[in-house]
């Protein structure tokens, strides 16, 4: 009995502060919305209607019935840095211009990390990025155009357009770390390896702003938050730890 | 044949790199050089940039306020006329080309101003942003040949005007006219109306006329404009960025510059 002690106080003992800083635990998030959804906007298609149809319904908010989870949110813990081992070669982020749309509307990625441009549809589109009042990117992306990578270098957000078809928008939401998610069609996102401890955790929405709450993720654990955004664009957060 | 070939790519690429007429007499990028650089711009660009580079001089407050554009804001770091990809800054050449020839329609050239006072206040001008601190930029090449202007090259480059959809802004005649611009859809960063540039009028274009000007205005774009860099289509291609030029040199009746 002594023997085994002694062995795992061996262990224990030269377990590199490191490792031993970084344990890690899931987040989980629902971002919620509650009031009415507006109507969508028609914009007439004067441009390329074989292609993109006559009319484009804009709808910022897609809401979940009857659960009201909120899609396209991007959730970030905030004030925590990056893990000192970045992970080997970030894969790509693909920004797709599809049926006259931007696919994803709304993209969360990792500075450091490519966004790689394609255009699925058989006319022009030019993909514009900006950040803030500079351009990030502005190219055309032909018919059977090669894919353009560019990578994101500032953390902050992005906002996507074409300048051909002015319906087209999206958003670029980038951080210094990899602890983020995307809201998917149920609202839900999970967040993967934060590293245990008490964070901070936001949410942000395209149309209905931002909201902050406090989570405690335990070690090899699981925090859950849940959002709620209201008409008034009021609404709060609220944590719940396992 | 092959060694014309790679000689005229060199050739090509110094010319986008290093279009500028200056390659002496650049002093070094210190606080001395930029104080000198200082004073040359509150004598001759502050009245349009403003004191603090943000293009709200006394003169520059009333310039572009329904349309574009607007003088430049040196603090974003978002420049129109370059030879790096879209995004990226202006190389000091760059900068050197702009204060140098100006813009026609717009902005004066200061070729008045000696080489080293030019020099002087671009280093004072790229102080405005910090991204001058962090970036380094590089100029595209284009590894391509330059074609003789001919049928064959306009038929190659009509196509291409076709293909690119450059009528989409600038009209099938080029006129400017096309259904985006038509529909007043155009907008530069700030919000504000821009129109297609005319390509019957050379001598209005702002990023320069020759074909090494049109070739680098199709590979980088205009930040800040919906022009969007063709960089991606044209690298590697033989011929194309020269008989797309040459099309649209061909759209004018005005000689070449």
């Amino acid at each position: 009995m002594l023997l085994v002690a002694l062995f795992l106080a061996l262990i224990i003992s030269n377990v590199p502060p490191a490792l031993a800083q970084t344990e890690q635990g899931v987040v989980t998030v629902q971002v919620l919305y509650h009031g009415t959804i507006p109507p969508p906007t028609g914009v007439i298609v004067t441009r390329n209607p074989e292609i993109c149809g006559t009319q484009v319904l804009l709808q910022s908010l897609t809401v979940h019935s009857p659960s009201g989870g909120l899609k396209d949110a991007v959730v970030t813990i905030d004030g925590i840095s990056a893990p000192e081992t970045a992970p080997a070669g970030m894969a790509p982020n693909v920004l797709s211009n599809s049926r006259c749309s931007f696919s994803p509307h709304v993209m969360s990625l990792q500075t450091g990390s490519p966004i790689e441009i394609h255009n699925q549809d058989p006319i022009m589109h030019n993909t514009h990025i900006n950040y803030e009042m500079r351009t990030f990117i502005n190219v055309a992306m032909v018919v059977n155009a090669r894919p353009v990578a560019k990578t994101v270098a500032k953390p902050g957000l992005y906002r996507v357009q074409c300048d051909v078809h002015k319906f087209m928008g999206g958003y670029v939401l980038a951080s210094t770390h990899p602890y983020f998610g995307v809201t998917d069609d149920h609202g839900n996102t999970r967040i993967l390896n934060v590293p245990a401890g008490h964070h901070d955790i936001s949410v942000w929405h395209e149309r209905l702003g931002q909201l902050q709450a406090h989570v405690s993720v335990p070690p090899n654990g699981e925090a859950t938050a849940t959002f709620e955004f209201r008409e008034d664009k009021t609404g709060h957060g609220r944590r719940m730890d396992r | 044949m092959r060694r014309h070939h790679l000689a005229s790519a060199v050739v090509l690429i110094l010319m986008l790199g290093a279009s500028s007429p200056a390659h002496a007499a650049k002093p070094d990028d210190n606080p001395a050089t930029q104080a000198q650089g200082k004073v040359i711009f509150d004598r001759t660009c502050l009245w349009c940039h403003g004191v603090t580079g943000t293009g709200d001089g006394p003169a520059g407050r009333f310039l572009g306020r329904y349309a574009a554009p607007r003088p430049r804001n040196f603090t974003t770091g978002s420049f129109k006329f370059r030879s790096t990809p879209s995004g990226d800054l202006p190389t000091d050449q760059d900068l050197f080309r702009t204060v140098t020839k100006g813009i026609p329609g717009y902005m004066p050239g200061f070729a008045s101003l000696t080489e080293t006072e030019r020099w002087q206040v671009i280093t004072y001008v790229k102080s405005f942003s910090p991204a001058f601190l962090v970036e380094t930029p590089v100029s595209l090449p284009l590894t391509g040949t330059a074609t003789p202007l001919g049928p064959e090259s306009l038929d190659r480059g009509r196509a291409l005007y076709e293909r690119f959809e450059c009528h989409t802004c600038h009209g099938v005649e080029g006129w400017g006219d096309g259904p985006v611009a038509q529909a007043g859809d155009l907008r530069d960063v700030s919000g504000l109306q821009i129109q297609a540039t005319d390509l019957t009028r050379p001598s209005s274009f702002k990023n320069g006329a020759t074909l090494q000007d049109l070739i680098r205005t199709l590979l980088t774009g205009l930040d800040g404009t919906p022009m969007p860099s063709y960089a991606s289509r044209l690298t590697g291609t033989d011929h194309d960025g020269w008989d797309l030029a040459h099309y649209i040199r061909s759209l004018s009746a005005e000689s070449a510059p």
